[in-house]
């Protein structure tokens, strides 16, 4: 690729901000399956039960 | 593999754990080989000069925009007809990742656009259709917050999603009239690069490059959304329980 | 028969009573044409090029945010309940009020808003083209406008989240509707705009009922 064409700030600009875009996108997707990850171990480790220990009523 | 199997979620978990590390890097490296491709390998266009290169991460941005409603359509008629426990689950994860893609093929066409045609925006069909997807996105994403009761949330997002869809051609054929209408009026003729070779395989290898970035993506957030309902019957049993 | 009638009669006549149905939206609609040329300038040749595409806008604003009322009385006092457990379908209730919607607040606009073209200084000649396009368009403004209603019955402050999944439904609708009054590259897209106007309100006709009953049954559980 020239690096010295015209209209390279354009295609620095896009490839760029899809970069960033996708990055924090990855990013906040990596951190919510960190948090959730952990909320389950810290449940599970208190041993919560999966099921309600009564049953649901007839009518929601 | 019948997807029928993994219908219950602690299986698709256990499929979600087995496939993520192959989704994950095969999209990495798909896109890598594209990146070069597309930066180095292909030379610059005849009319276009090196601005043709932003077409290799706007094409297939727009085209993952298409596809992942396309899928919380199919999700969301899947979770209707054959109540699919994770069918709601996939559709509310991958909306945030195709607005994503929406707002990039917005983006990157208006970088696109600026060099080629002058102005930072320009309501040509493709562009004008991809801004009406974005917004469909955005309320999609929007029923989910709005509704705290996720079986009541699901159902009525399920609605928004189809009828979304349906649209989606219907919006598309009016928008493309409507700017062949106004042709003759605008200063541009909207047209694209001719597909040459060299310029077809860099297209394509980031085509799929992006579409497995977003089912590595859906993937993980898919787990999260398992696990989170799961935390959430948790809790309830917890407050109960105590 | 009777009971679609009753239906029909029921919402006209509250509307009528309640006097919330096309006076409010008609005021909106004019505050919308006021701030068009505030917005834009007063150059008369300027306003008659955008003025029946900013006609529609004010339209199909004014139809969708008086939409609301449609399901939120009847959800909140426990008559659409009722209305599910009596003789006709939800699908048939979702219609017709949103036929009675269309007879006290989309038909009437549609007449008027040709009318007070003047205001933007519309093409004396296009107001018989745009009466017949907003007539017919107005259909499936209301029709979406149910859907958005029946979406958003059980959610405070709905408004802006019908704005954001209805409005881009409506995005053929003014494509077509504006080229079937303007006359744009000649009178001979009209008529075809005009039939795709149409065959729009019928896949509406046909499809929102089920999409709104589906919706309602959703916030009744």
């Amino acid at each position: 690729m020239d690096l010295t064409a015209p209209h390279d700030g354009f295609v620095f600009a896009a490839y760029g901000l899809s970069f960033v875009v996708l990055a924090v996108t990855i990013a906040l997707n990596a951190r919510r399956a960190q948090v959730t990850a952990r909320r389950l171990a810290e449940l599970e480790g208190r041993h919560v039960p999966r099921r309600r220990a009564t049953p649901r009523s007839v009518s929601a | 593999m019948k997807i029928e199997k993994y219908a219950n979620p602690t299986r698709f978990l256990a499929l979600q754990e087995k496939m993520q590390p192959w989704l994950t890097g095969s999209a990495a490296f798909i896109i890598a080989i594209g990146l070069y491709l597309g930066l180095v390998v292909a030379p610059p266009d005849y009319q276009q000069g090196e601005t043709v290169r932003i077409m290799f991460i706007h094409v297939p941005s727009a085209w993952n925009a298409m596809m992942v409603y396309t899928l919380m359509a199919v999700s969301s008629i899947i979770a209707i007809v054959f109540r699919h426990p994770l069918a709601d689950m996939a559709a509310k994860a991958a909306a945030p990742f195709g607005a994503v893609f929406a707002f990039l093929a917005l983006a990157t066409g208006s970088l696109w656009g600026k060099p080629m045609w002058g102005t930072w925006w320009v309501w040509d069909a493709r562009l004008t259709s991809t801004f009406v997807l974005f917004l469909l996105y955005l309320g999609y994403i929007a029923v989910w917050q709005a509704i705290e009761e996720p079986r009541r949330a699901a159902a009525i997002a399920r609605i928004v999603a189809i009828v979304g869809f349906i649209n989606v051609p219907i919006i598309k054929f009016s928008v493309d009239w409507w700017n062949s209408l106004h042709q003759g009026e605008s200063i541009f003729r909207a047209g694209g690069p001719s597909i040459y070779p060299t310029i077809l395989w860099p297209l394509l290898v980031m085509g799929l490059g992006y579409t497995l970035m977003f089912f590595a993506l859906e993937f993980s957030a898919l787990r999260s959304e398992v696990l989170a309902r799961r935390i959430r019957q948790m809790e309830i049993a917890e407050a109960q329980g105590s | 028969m009777t009971v679609l009638a009753a239906l029909v009669r029921r919402d006209l006549t509250l509307a009528l009573r309640q006097g919330t149905g096309a006076g409010t939206a008609l005021g909106f609609f004019l505050t919308v044409l006021v701030l068009i040329p505030l917005g834009i300038g007063p150059d008369q040749a300027l306003l008659q090029r955008i003025a029946p595409g900013a006609l529609w806008i004010a339209l199909l604003l004014s139809v969708l945010l008086s939409s609301d009322r449609i399901f939120q009385a009847d959800f909140e006092d426990g008559s659409l309940e009722l209305m599910t457990m009596g003789p006709a379908a939800m699908e048939i209730v979702v219609t017709m009020k949103g036929l009675a919607h269309w007879l006290t607040t989309g038909l009437p606009l549609a007449i008027a808003a040709p009318l007070l073209g003047f205001l933007l200084n519309l093409d004396a000649a296009l107001i018989g083209p745009l009466v017949l396009a907003m007539g017919l368009g107005s259909v499936a403004l209301s029709l979406l406008a149910s859907l958005g209603a029946a979406v958003t019955v059980g959610i405070r402050r709905g408004g802006l989240l019908v704005s954001l999944i209805i409005l881009p439904l409506y995005v053929p609708v003014v494509i077509f509707g504006v080229a079937a009054s303007s006359g744009i590259g000649g009178v001979n897209i009209a008529g075809p705009s005009l039939m795709i106007l149409a065959a729009i309100a019928l896949v509406a006709l046909v499809t929102v009922p089920f999409a709104a009953a589906a919706a309602l049954r959703a916030y009744m559980h």
